[in-house]
């Protein structure tokens, strides 16, 4: 895996999608960039399991899609959160958070 | 929603897929373009960018088939892919996708045909709603060795007062009902229900209604209600017919409705009248005949269990009620049975028999196309180990192979299921009629399911064995051309194969051998008459017009009379019983003066009325003393023969002729003058019965057979003998049958089961022996060119025979010990079927065996054969 610094935890690709377009409408290549930019780093993502992501996403009815003009006047398709995705957001954030919490307590411990 | 949204969109990528593909490209493209952008600004060469950001994001192909693969329709896609090159492969091999199809399809619709009538006869055979809460009540006296007979109509009055459990409660009893008035005079089945048989039933009328609670009392019972199969024979489907007045029995009955046959557990009646009882016959304490159904229907929430304590408890108080009843004291009880148990009756062995076999049939069948498939998998080691080479993993290439294994099923499954659907067809047509009783097989949802769960499952049985086999392959050797690798594991899958084969063939051969022995002893079973060139004429007495019982004595001394005139009879008597038909009554009789000690059992004697030449009619051979007399009908007392059992048993040593004894059934004493020769009238696999015939100035009953021996062939003589009846009485309907066909009729279920058992039997046999060929026929085509070899080198064609037969004979030895091993274990399930044939007969044994390794010899000598004449040059070559 040497395109990928770090293996994201299984399922979390999906919040941190629907994290980063809840600030704004993004296309493919933004988002894939502003994660690596918020990870420092530590994530690079391939094309194959950024866009398996949208499309599944896409079909929970988490994000929805939509072709615009880019900056620089290129075609792109935009994803946009929708209120279903922001409510899974929200909700495992707090688990996300809950989860987190009690490793580090059990690493903690021992 | 997101269900919904989901098939929307995965149906959109199937219809619209162009599109779709499209968009997907564009949206890749436009991404890798963005980062090999983004790459230059940081000062990349245009050569490196896209190269780089290859690597890092991968190649847009790989993504493409990534993101495709995302959704359901993508497994349909391939699943279709599947679907596809199945047909292609199978229709490129037509032989043997027909073959299999046709093996498979066999198997299917022995099962399916088999199954339709399982769920007709065992799974749904009430027609009724919640008929599992139906239950049916018999009583067993075993006093007289009666066991789960119908009570009389005081204890159904009684049951009535006392059951809690049954919720509602009727009785049934069968009649004779003769039609007149519309067209031809007819005797129809007929039935006498009391009101609350229908609603407990939960029958609905087809047109018209039903019999109310007033029909049911004394005097105000000439209701009917007709079958829908005589409302349309008898009257057209004429829908007036309701209210009208039919004549049943020379009377006016009113129509009431039609109906779809109810209660065919024992006949199919075509007519129900109610059934009243008077006063006296249900007063407490009467005895009456055994001759009513009870049928009631459990509470709800109630089990049968509850209701079975409580009449126990019934039983127990009527025995302390009654003690005067002989009937009822010395164990007497009455038992709860599931009224479905009562409908499929005898019917439950023979046909679990049958599923055996198919379920066995259809077994050798899967094994048999499974060897097909494993040889092919041979065939194909090449196209699998390219597929394997590509990429393919070990479960895509089974995925494959079991989805050509599920399309030569389903292919097999519609074609066995029209098959089934044709034997139900001819079965309909030309199968013994009520050979199920009332039951008609169809195919209905539930057969349909069945077949449909059976293709399925035959595939994967079939097909995962070869699928498993072929996808484990070794990629280096399979792809050297030419390279027949090493087989000996393959050999001994399908050596067992055939070993399996052969070994369930012999348990169903052997089996079937039995039981056709068996039938083949039955029917040479001498009944002690003489059944050829005998005909006779059955008819019923409408009370109505031979109220006056000498009026029926006139009738039957005048029929007799005119029957002895017809040319070509030889001799005639009149009876009031036909074997194998019944008739008349049985029970106790004594001597007279010699009071029955009421402790021990009581003898059950059946008791006929005869005319004179009776036996010599029948052939039936007069031991000692002599024959009734036409002077006998007017004796004081009336005369009676009796056969040899009963000289036995009532007389043990002593001398009977000139002895008196009572007969009930007649009501009165007579002088024994003759003893007879036994017979069997009520079943041939029986042991005889006793009997006495008794003729004297008592009345005949008014149902009649007239038995005549003709000179030639008794159907030459039906119409006169119509024609005679005709003339003495215009209006009553007369039942012309010779004598073996009374016995072929009785014979007629068993020979049908047997010959459906043989047939299955034989076709396993036949699979059995297609499978060792096919094996063979397959190692000499593997080993053409080791043949050669040894051939080039010497070896004579003896030689190569031999080998070949060798190889054959292992597992056809091993199979036929498994096989009678089996049988030896299994055959004795069959032991109450068998008549005269012990389940581990070793005629039928060796005979099953010795024919089934013949057999295979000829099949494994057709290859060996080849295999002897190879040729040393064109074998070598061929390489």
């Amino acid at each position: 895996m040497a395109d990928k610094p770090s293996d994201l935890v299984q399922g979390t690709l999906d919040m941190l999608i629907l994290k980063t377009l809840a600030l704004e409408t993004m296309h493919g290549y933004g988002i894939a960039v502003r994660l690596e930019q918020m990870s420092k780093g530590v994530f690079r993502l391939n094309a194959g399991s950024l866009f398996v992501a949208f499309q599944r996403l896409q079909r929970d009815g988490l994000i929805k899609s939509e072709w615009k003009a880019t900056d620089n006047s290129r075609r792109a398709k935009y994803y946009a959160l929708t209120e279903q995705g922001r409510k899974r957001l929200n909700s495992e954030t707090r688990e996300w958070g809950r989860q987190v919490a009690a490793i580090a307590r059990i690493l903690e411990a021992s | 929603m997101s269900v919904l949204r989901n098939i929307a969109s995965g149906l959109r990528s199937l219809f619209r897929k162009e599109q779709v593909s499209h968009e997907l490209d564009e949206e890749l493209n436009g991404f890798l373009e963005m980062a090999v952008e983004e790459k230059m600004k940081q000062g990349m060469s245009p050569k490196d960018a896209p190269r780089a950001v290859r690597l890092e994001r991968g190649s847009i192909e790989v993504t493409k088939e990534e993101v495709r693969s995302v959704g359901w329709e993508s497994v349909m896609e391939s699943c279709w892919q599947d679907f596809r090159f199945a047909m292609r492969t199978l229709r490129k091999s037509l032989g043997f996708t027909a073959v299999a199809v046709l093996t498979l399809a066999l198997g299917i619709g022995a099962n399916t045909a088999i199954f339709s009538a399982i769920d007709a006869v065992l799974l749904h055979p009430l027609p009724y709603p919640e008929p599992d809460r139906l239950v049916i009540v018999q009583e067993t006296l075993p006093h007289y060795s009666l066991h789960g007979i119908s009570p009389t109509a005081a204890d159904y009055a009684e049951f009535r007062r006392q059951t809690t459990c049954l919720s509602q409660i009727a009785a049934v009893t069968g009649v004779a009902a003769t039609l007149t008035g519309d067209g031809q005079p007819a005797d129809v089945p007929a039935q006498r229900i009391t009101a609350s048989a229908l609603p407990m039933l939960g029958v609905a009328p087809i047109i018209g209604g039903l019999f109310t609670s007033d029909d049911d009392q004394p005097g105000r019972d000439h209701v009917a209600i007709l079958s829908e199969g005589l409302w349309a024979r008898r009257y057209g489907r004429d829908r007036s017919i309701i209210g009208k007045n039919i004549q049943i029995n020379s009377e006016s009955y009113r129509v009431a409705g039609v109906i779809r046959p109810i209660l065919d557990y024992r006949i199919i009646a075509d007519l129900w009248m109610p059934l009243a009882f008077d006063r006296a016959e249900t007063a407490p304490g009467t005895r009456g005949p055994h001759n009513i159904d009870v049928i009631g229907r459990l509470k709800p929430g109630g089990n049968i269990q509850e209701a079975r304590d409580e009449f126990h408890r019934i039983a127990a108080l009527l025995v302390e009620q009654y003690p005067n009843q002989v009937s009822m004291d010395h164990g007497f009880s009455i038992e709860l049975k599931p009224l479905a148990e009562r409908q499929a009756g005898d019917l439950k062995t023979p046909l679990l028999v049958l599923v055996a076999a198919v379920g066995a049939l259809m077994l050798i069948a899967c094994a048999n196309v499974s060897n097909l498939l494993l040889a092919r998998a041979m065939m194909r080691r090449g196209e699998i180990a390219i597929r394997s080479a590509l990429g393919a993993s070990r479960v895509r290439v089974i995925r494959q192979l079991l989805t050509e294994s599920l399309l030569l099923g389903s292919i097999a499954g519609g074609a066995g299921t029209l098959l089934a659907l044709y034997a139900l067809h001819l079965y309909a047509q030309f199968g013994p009629a009520g050979l199920i009783r009332g039951s008609h097989p169809s195919v209905n949802a539930w057969v349909m399911g069945f077949s449909i769960f059976v293709s399925i499952a035959t595939s994967i049985l079939f097909g995962l064995a070869p699928a498993l086999e072929a996808s484990r392959i070794d990629l280096t050797v399979a792809l050297k051309e030419g390279s027949r690798g090493s087989t000996t594991g393959r050999r001994l899958l399908r050596e067992s194969m055939v070993a399996f084969e052969v070994a369930v063939s012999i348990v169903l051969l052997i089996g079937a051998g039995l039981l056709v022995r068996s039938f083949m002893r039955l029917e040479r079973t001498n009944p002690g008459f003489q059944s050829k060139n005998v005909l006779t004429a059955f008819v019923s007495l409408p009370i109505a017009q031979y109220r006056e019982p000498a009026q029926r004595a006139a009738f039957a001394r005048s029929v007799l009379e005119r029957m002895r005139t017809i040319p070509g009879v030889r001799s005639a008597a009149t009876v009031d019983f036909l074997p194998y038909k019944g008739g008349s009554g049985s029970g106790g009789v004594e001597i007279a003066g010699h009071p029955r000690n009421p402790n021990e059992p009581r003898q059950i004697i059946w008791q006929t009325r005869a005319s004179p030449q009776f036996f010599e009619t029948l052939g039936i051979p007069l031991l000692r003393g002599r024959d009734i007399a036409a002077s006998d009908e007017q004796g004081s007392p009336g005369a009676a023969v009796i056969d040899e059992i009963v000289a036995q048993k009532l007389f043990s040593n002593a001398d009977p002729l000139g002895m008196q004894i009572i007969v009930p059934l007649a009501g009165s004493t007579f002088t024994v003058v003759g003893v007879v020769a036994p017979t069997k009238s009520g079943s041939l696999s029986a042991p005889p019965e006793p009997r006495i015939y008794y003729f004297g100035p008592q009345v005949p009953f008014g149902s009649l057979a007239i038995v005549m021996k003709t000179e030639h062939d008794p159907l030459a003589l039906v119409s006169v003998v119509r024609h005679e009846v005709a003339a003495l009485d215009p209006n009553l309907p007369v039942d012309l049958l010779t004598l073996e066909q009374i016995l072929a009729n009785s014979l007629s279920r068993q020979r049908f089961s047997i010959q459906l058992m043989a047939v299955f039997a034989a076709l396993a046999g036949f699979l059995a022996v297609i499978g060792i060929y096919g094996v063979l026929a397959y190692l000499v085509d593997q080993r053409s060119r080791e043949f050669g070899i040894r051939i080039a080198l010497g070896a004579g064609s003896v030689e190569v025979l031999a080998l070949v037969l060798r190889q054959g004979l292992v597992p056809v030895a091993a199979g036929l010990l498994a096989g009678t091993a089996g049988a030896f274990a299994l055959t004795r399930l069959l032991k109450s079927l068998l008549y005269e044939v012990s389940a581990t007969d070793p005629l039928t044994f060796g005979a099953v065996s010795m024919g089934l390794v013949a057999v295979s010899l000829v099949a494994m000598f057709i290859p060996a054969r080849r295999a002897a004449r190879v040729d040393a040059m064109v074998a070598l070559r061929y390489e």
